[in-house]
């Protein structure tokens, strides 16, 4: 496969809940990207900006009724390309475990209680590649070896209440390779570990994409993880992808407001103290339709009338704005687009200073209202 | 002059056995033996992975756990010693924020009645004894308005308005639930707050909001802070001191920059390089060390060192059988208020003791 077709190319995805009288949710307005093999990308935004509904609709696992996607989502398989979006039940479920795989927030809630890690390990070796009997419990143990399980074939006979946090998560992360599949998806992978177990896990999907040329989407709210492991970034906010690009420039030179609100908000261990941190006024819920603007608006501090004229769209960033600094940016997705009207410029960034109380005002009205 | 001095605080919850008979076959050492004070006006910062005792520890603070052994000294009164009413009567000065700011608020109270339910109890607010009216109406709705008033205030302090008093919990966003949580400490007027994960169940934006609002009260009204929390990057964020905790025991305690800068116990070294930094020029070039394996269980805590079991830096012997205590370390002139429990610090920080390569995976990324 050479890389310039990507592995999974997400066109336009939306998703909408609703009907039955009450007023239609757009959780994902029209969002894309792509996955490339051996490369990570990342979308990142807070709750409610529609991250986990798009892992969801890829792998199929949203219910019927009530819900409406749209777009396309098309993924080089086996003898051709399928549009995940369009496939039958039947065809998604050969596809869910073989060729893609997801990885869940919470591993205690994801793995069945009641029977032993082993038997849902072989489950996947059983359905997908056939295998039968002690050929698939060797398989399944050298899986669990393979994601740093120490003494797996004991593992194989517990059940998951008898495995710590993290080694759960190492469980789901190797019925997730079972198959060796192209796509994985992990869905906030780390939040519910503590930090050095999370950076454990970090590092094993880290090594998995780099060994096994895995195309990883990696869906965070964490702005550090993403640092360390994605190659391309989507910030989302209220269902639409505001900022992306290569990991590089988007830390270095962050254009929108929302990503440069983020940024200036998580207290950095290496930061010199004492510092203020700058916050974004009010919370998701102070949001307008994107149609009648930018959805950002009501929070931004850079905002204008400009930004209230209908929906922005996704431009490139200006050439002042070159790439800086870039470690792994070469390549063809080097490229950097905002969907801000009144981007934040370099200078901004540095002398930004968000006054104390209008975030509390803004809080406030919401109380009211 | 500490406002609140923790003597070899020991927490230890039975584990039972048996249906006819309740046998105690042992105990979860969740606090076992932890010294530390807290100096007026100050933040002191406890961080620690999920099982350290950290939480266990606050509580034990505000006596909602029973404390097996130990001294809690609060402005030189022993809390561990109080009878039931008299430890009620003392809430009214150590005030507590929890982590989930909805499961903390009585979803069928509205706010108004959250927010004077601690004035009522403490018969807080109203003239003072002997004068005004006498016992009767008159001089409860004196007491109430006053109520009102402080309750009114609280709000304000924390960024909402009196319009909020007669809505319900559900009816507001995460973060202003937390800032209801931390009004409802602040209406008593208390001298210490212990938030127990003030933050963690917030996201990123709001984070920020609410560790803001917490820095503007402690200089508004010289409240004592003692924050706990598993994310070092916010402990160190508001803390003047920070203490980390593993497996029931301060394992280090120091100045947030001290900490930072030097680092001197292998479990804190290990902690902060696995704390993820937004920023990819400095993930791509330091150093992580990967610990190897899980927190051992509290019930059955190693022998000696307490972290000795995934210490990349484990000498023989001495670590194995010996628990190190909290010991200071560094110039005690410049002010030396760096404690650690190493038996071999100085020389970890040397060089001098070579980590061993099976017990972690050092990994460093090449710049590019």
């Amino acid at each position: 496969m050479s890389s310039s077709t990507p592995l999974l190319a997400v066109d336009e995805l939306s998703v909408v809940f609703g009907g039955h009288g009450s007023d239609e949710v757009r959780a994902v307005d029209g969002v894309s990207f792509t996955l490339e093999e051996g490369r990570v990308t990342g979308l990142v935004g807070e709750s409610g900006c529609g991250k986990s509904v798009t892992s969801l609709a890829l792998m199929g696992l949203l219910p019927d009724r009530g819900v409406r996607v749209g777009g396309s989502a098309v993924m080089q398989v086996p003898g051709g390309t399928a549009d995940l979006l369009k496939l039958s039940q039947r065809r998604m479920r050969d596809l869910r475990g073989s060729q893609m795989a997801m990885i869940f927030q919470d591993p205690l809630s994801s793995l069945n209680p009641v029977v032993p890690i082993g038997r849902q390990v072989t489950e996947i070796l059983r359905r997908h590649r056939g295998m039968r009997g002690s050929a698939a419990a060797k398989e399944a143990a050298e899986l669990l070896d393979r994601v740093g399980i120490p003494d797996p074939e004991r593992r194989l006979r517990e059940y998951p209440h008898q495995l710590s946090g993290g080694m759960r998560q190492r469980a789901l992360i190797a019925m997730a390779v079972a198959c060796r599949p192209r796509v994985m998806i992990a869905d906030e992978p780390t939040t519910a570990l503590d930090v050095t177990i999370q950076a454990q896990i970090l590092e094993l999907l880290k090594n998995l994409v780099t060994e096994e040329g895995t195309a990883l989407l990696m869906i965070t709210h964490d702005l550090g993880v993403v640092a360390g492991l994605c190659d391309d970034i989507n910030v989302l906010y209220a269902g639409r992808a505001v900022e992306k690009a290569p990991r590089a420039p988007l830390f270095a030179q962050p254009t929108h407001p929302y990503t440069v609100g983020l940024l200036g908000s998580i207290p950095r261990l290496d930061a010199p103290r004492g510092e203020p941190l700058t916050p974004i006024r009010g919370s998701i819920n102070d949001n307008i339709a994107w149609t009648r603007g930018c959805a950002f608006a009501p929070r931004c501090d850079h905002y204008t009338m400009e930004c209230l004229q209908g929906p922005p769209d996704l431009v490139a960033v200006g050439a002042a704005a070159g790439v800086e600094g870039g470690g792994g940016s070469t390549g063809a997705a080097a490229e950097h687009v905002h969907r801000c009207v009144n981007p934040v410029r370099g200078a901004d960034t540095a002398d930004r200073s968000a006054p104390e109380s209008p975030a509390a005002v803004g809080e406030d009205e919401e109380a009211q209202g | 002059m500490s406002l609140l001095r923790i003597n070899d605080l020991k927490v230890h919850f039975p584990i039972r056995r048996g249906v006819l008979f309740d046998r105690t076959v042992g105990h979860v050492r969740a606090v076992d033996g932890v010294s530390l004070q807290i100096r007026k006006g100050q933040t002191y910062g406890l961080v620690g992975e999920s099982g350290c005792g950290k939480t266990t520890l606050g509580r034990a603070v505000l006596r909602l756990v029973d404390i097996t052994e130990g001294e809690v000294l609060f402005d030189g009164r022993d809390l561990a010693g109080l009878d039931g009413e008299s430890m009620r009567r003392e809430r009214k000065n150590l005030q507590m924020v929890f982590q989930d700011p909805l499961g903390s608020l009585n979803p069928r109270q509205n706010i108004g009645s959250i927010l004077l339910e601690g004035l009522q109890t403490h018969g807080i607010g109203g003239p003072a004894e002997g004068e005004g009216p006498p016992e009767g109406r008159k001089r409860r709705a004196l007491v109430l308005e006053d109520q009102r008033r402080r309750v009114v205030e609280a709000l304000e302090r924390v960024g909402l308005s009196a319009k909020a008093l007669t809505r319900y919990p559900h009816e507001f966003s995460g973060g202003q639930r937390q800032r209801i949580g931390i009004a409802r400490a602040l209406v008593l007027e208390p001298d210490l707050i212990i938030c127990d994960e003030p933050v963690s169940a917030l996201d990123v934006s709001i984070q920020a909001q609410v560790l803001n609002l917490l820095e503007k009260l402690q200089g508004e009204l010289g409240l004592t802070y003692l924050v706990i929390a598993h994310d070092l990057a916010v402990v160190r964020h508001v803390s003047d001191v920070v203490g980390v905790m593993y497996l029931g025991g301060l394992v280090e305690e120091a100045s947030g920059d001290d900490l930072y800068e030097t680092p001197m116990h292998p479990y804190t070294r290990s902690l902060m390089s696995a704390v993820p930094v937004p920023d990819p020029r400095v993930e791509d070039t330091r150093e992580r060390i990967l610990l190897a394996g899980d927190l051992p269980s509290p019930a059955d805590p190693p022998t000696g060192c307490r972290f000795h079991t995934r210490c990349p830096w484990r000498q023989e012997e001495r670590c194995d059988t010996e628990r190190p205590e909290l010991r200071p370390v560094g110039d005690a002139a410049g002010g030396g208020t760096h404690r650690v429990a190493c038996h071999y610090a100085e020389q970890i920080l040397s060089g001098e003791i070579r980590p061993n390569e099976e017990m972690a995976e050092r990994i460093v990324h090449g710049a590019g």
